[in-house]
């Protein structure tokens, strides 16, 4: 099994679309994915029609002390969701040093995982740190888009673990060429060889409540989601 | 048509795959020259005008001090 997580460089840059349209990828190469909201927003299942912040999740379970995993929703064979769950503001907090005090918390659930799913994705707020660092992840990605605030969030002393994917890529725009320029030149390592394009699809997609993959299995950016879910095979194939 | 020798022969054998898909790893190697610094001056100069076009870029560059592009100034041919 592989734990993967994305993260976005902030909000809005499209990181749990990215990821709810990763996870139909995988799904759909025949692959097991659990799928994780692990941000107190708790909205992920919406890409997946399932319904807005709903009252039982992970997060809930775990402050009741009642099994976590019976919140899990089966979207199709092999792609299951599980959701945050509602809680107040003093819970969240409250969560988050649980999660600070027990950083084996989230690995011990994903040992036993292993058997049953070949992918686990987290989706990871922008921060809370317990929430952020108690997943182990084999594959990190930092979601950006290439504009002058993700760059400029980018300067300080970066987290050399996470990889770069570049989100909603505009090949006709200047800048964005500029840009990409640079960071290939800065972060050669961690930049992945993968950019997804600007696309209405993706957009469309959440409004339909579908992965993209689904909505609109031609378009270019479900064609590079399965470039992206490929990498990700390679990636894990060599890591496993 | 008949393959003209060169004037330095290569193995391909003793040159990893890489080397012999990259011509200037070829070019190095026939030419003695090993450790010789192969700069890409045109990507060089497309993010010399980067960071002129944006100041922010430029001025980000310098604030945090990262690596500036190799040689950047040396590769600039400034017109007359």
């Amino acid at each position: 099994m592989i734990a993967m997580s994305l993260q976005g460089i902030r909000g809005g840059v499209g990181t749990s679309t990215t990821l709810a349209a990763l996870s139909f990828a995988l799904s759909s190469l025949g692959q097991k994915v659990l799928v994780i909201d692990m941000c107190p927003e708790n909205a992920l299942g919406l890409h997946f029609n399932l319904d807005y912040a709903p009252a039982e999740g992970w997060a809930r379970a775990t402050l009741d002390q009642t099994p976590w995993y019976e919140h899990a929703w089966n979207i199709e064979s092999g792609l299951d969701v599980l959701p945050y769950g509602t809680l107040t503001d003093v819970d969240v907090l409250q969560l988050d040093q649980l999660l600070r005090d027990n950083p084996p918390l989230w690995s011990t659930r994903q040992a036993s995982l292993a058997h049953s799913v070949d992918w686990v994705l987290f989706d990871l707020p922008q921060r809370l740190p317990g929430h952020i660092a108690n997943p182990r992840c084999e594959i990190a990605l930092n979601v950006l888009n290439l504009d002058a605030a993700s760059h400029v969030l980018l300067q300080p002393q970066r987290n050399s673990a996470q990889r770069l994917l570049v989100n909603r890529f505009d090949p006709a725009s200047q800048f964005q060429r500029d840009l990409l320029l640079l960071w290939q030149h800065h972060y050669a390592q961690s930049l992945l060889p993968i950019h997804l394009h600007a696309d209405e699809a993706m957009a469309e997609a959440l409004a339909r409540r579908e992965p993209v993959g689904r909505y609109a299995p031609g378009s270019l950016i479900a064609q590079d989601i399965i470039s992206l879910a490929s990498w990700c095979l390679l990636r894990g194939g060599r890591l496993e | 048509m008949a393959t003209l020798p060169t004037a330095t022969q290569i193995s391909a054998d003793i040159l990893s795959r890489n080397e012999r898909a990259d011509d200037i790893e070829r070019l190095k190697s026939m030419m003695d020259l090993p450790t010789l610094a192969y700069v890409d001056i045109s990507a060089q100069m497309e993010l010399l005008q980067a960071l002129e076009r944006w100041p922010l870029l430029a001025h980000l560059e310098a604030r945090h001090r990262l690596p500036k592009p190799a040689e950047l100034q040396k590769t600039r041919v400034d017109t007359p």
